[in-house]
């Protein structure tokens, strides 16, 4: 798979303060590239630098094989959308005059696409109601549209989903699933919300304190995170010993709730059960979540250091 | 820049500042004119109403100087401020338009407002002046002219800087606070400066015992270089009241040339200003 977007050695400094170390990284073709990473770890400053917003100190990104450091980079941009933190809209222009005036700094001539833009992001009733007055969801729907505009390769997008209510994180996804399916566009996306983030994307990179930590497709971190079964019972003190002394891998959550580890069969485990005169309510799966293997992945890089 | 300006043109337009600052000039115009003739007509002679000169034109200039400035800021605000409030600004950066470009842009279509309040603003005084019922027989002439060339100047030069000043600082009320304390500064400093120009260079002094008198020299007098320097500053800033009443004179071009300057180098400083600064 092609690359749409490689960065090398990207190092940023603010001061004696280092936000970047070298990060390295290749965004796939057509992939929704899950950024995974704390506060302060650097995703912003990363996606701020691809777009244009800041300067690195150091290393360079190319956008479709035009590096950072080669003037037509100015010209690559136009086929780049994005929203930095939050939607970059004029608060006092209604949301067809602000798709047009991206239209216009795109150089674009005919707007005859922008109802049918709005339309996509569920925007199309609006009318003359001014961006100021519409809601959070509305306008980070608003802020899609303008990062859509002049139907780019790649969409950067930081935090897309901050502050929305569950309908609106619903809403966002299926836009999002739905530009990468029909206009084939590649999207950078950073979220706290991982569970969410697990939903959407193609790949992943996770970010701890300026360095990339992994970078792993959806289908390798399928075969890396921890398979457990989550198992409700009547008494987890009276079953630990029991699955002590066969030597099953086990975590406790509460007196009734325990994840277990080890491969071991549904069966299995209700002997065992039955062994430790415990009553089992119920057996299901719970493999690790990408938030736990993220953590785990942090935990074993601040153990190396 | 096409694709800058054409963005910075569509704004003004939709956001329906242009028909802002003619409505907001218009008021302005209508204002200084009550103002000046209700001033002027306060200096009444024999009860006879005084017919309008040309002073009646210098004293409005002067207070389209004063007022003018304090239109630009709050349109400067309102236009540059807020395009980096809304952080919109980054829609131009992501899209490949240079920065140095948006700067001009942004600059191009303040000067533009600028232009149209001062015309709207000057239009209404000269159409009151040269249709009012009670003018007298003098016309515009060249140093009314010079005087209306050098406010418009004065005006661009003051939008330039509130520009230069709305990119500087992060926060746009900062920028406008510092942006309105300069003109009362500027009037101050004028003020200070007039006053220590006009000192006299002697006075007379009676013996009270022998009824003699004599000169003498005024110690508070300036004089030599630091006068010459006094001068030139003098000249060159705005609001030097003086200056639209000496006619002839060379100072309208000093300050022309230094509100040409003014621009140039506010405008350098901000394209180096957008260049260095990180947008959030």
């Amino acid at each position: 798979m092609d690359n749409v977007l490689s960065i090398k050695d990207l190092c940023k400094d603010y001061g004696k303060f280092h936000v970047l170390k070298g990060v390295n990284l290749d965004i796939p073709k057509e992939s929704i590239f899950g950024l995974v990473g704390r506060n302060g770890a650097g995703k912003t400053t990363l996606m701020r630098i691809i777009t244009g917003l800041a300067e690195p100190t150091s290393g360079a990104y190319s956008i479709g094989g035009i590096s950072s450091k080669d003037k037509k980079i100015l010209t690559v941009r136009r086929r780049m959308g994005s929203i930095i933190e939050s939607p970059a809209i004029y608060k006092n222009l209604n949301a067809y005059d602000n798709v047009k005036l991206q239209y216009i700094n795109l150089g674009m001539t005919s707007f005859d696409s922008i109802p049918e833009l709005l339309e996509l992001v569920d925007l199309q009733g609006t009318g003359k109601k001014k961006a100021g007055k519409f809601s959070l969801g509305m306008r980070q729907r608003l802020g899609i549209a303008v990062a859509l505009c002049g139907n780019p390769d790649i969409l950067v997008l930081d935090e897309p989903i901050n502050g929305l209510d569950p309908q609106g994180i619903i809403q966002m996804r299926e836009i999002l699933l739905r530009i990468n399916r029909e206009k084939h566009t590649t999207i950078l996306i950073s979220s706290h919300i991982l569970e969410e983030l697990s939903k959407l994307a193609t790949h992943y990179a996770f970010i701890e304190k300026g360095e990339i930590l992994q970078t792993l497709s959806s289908h390798e971190l399928m075969g890396r995170v921890r398979k457990a079964s989550r198992l409700i019972v009547s008494s987890t003190e009276l079953i630990c010993p029991v699955f002590d002394r066969e030597g099953v891998e086990y975590k406790v959550e509460n007196e009734e709730t325990i994840d277990i580890f080890t491969d071991i069969t549904a069966t299995r485990i209700v002997a065992l059960a039955n062994e430790a005169n415990v009553e089992v309510r119920s057996i299901s799966d719970n493999n690790e979540s990408l938030e736990g293997y993220f953590m785990n992945l942090v935990a074993k890089r601040e153990g190396i250091s | 820049m096409s694709r800058a300006l054409k963005s910075a043109l569509f704004r003004f337009f939709r956001t329906k500042w242009f028909f802002k600052v003619l409505i907001f000039s218009l008021l302005t115009g209508l204002i200084i004119i009550l103002n000046t003739v209700t001033t002027y007509y306060a200096f009444v002679f024999y009860k006879r109403p005084r017919y309008l000169d040309r002073e009646f034109l210098t004293i409005c200039m002067i207070g389209v100087m004063v007022i003018l400035p304090f239109l630009i800021a709050i349109f400067c605000t309102s236009f540059t401020g807020n395009d980096l409030n809304f952080r919109s600004i980054n829609n131009k950066v992501t899209t490949g338009i240079s920065r140095k470009c948006i700067y001009l842009a942004d600059l191009t279509v303040v000067v533009v407002g600028t232009v149209i309040g001062f015309a709207v603003t000057t239009g209404v005084i000269f159409a009151y002046y040269l249709f009012c019922p009670t003018r007298g027989s003098q016309r515009i002439d060249a140093h009314i002219i010079r005087i209306v060339i050098y406010v418009l100047i004065t005006c661009i030069a003051f939008a330039a800087f509130n520009t230069l000043m709305q990119y500087f600082f992060s926060n746009k009320l900062f920028a406008i606070i510092v942006t309105l304390l300069i003109i009362p500064c500027i009037i101050v400093c004028s003020q200070v400066l007039e006053e220590s120009l006009n000192v006299p260079y002697r006075y007379y002094v009676e013996n009270e015992e022998t009824g003699e008198g004599m000169w003498v020299l005024n110690p508070e007098y300036v004089g030599g270089a630091p006068r010459k320097v006094l001068t030139f500053v003098y000249d060159t800033i705005p609001f030097g009241f003086q200056n639209f009443i000496d006619e002839g004179s060379s100072k309208f071009d000093k300050s022309m040339i230094a509100g040409a300057i003014v621009v140039t180098a506010t405008t350098a400083a901000g394209l180096q200003v957008i260049k260095k600064r990180e947008l959030s």
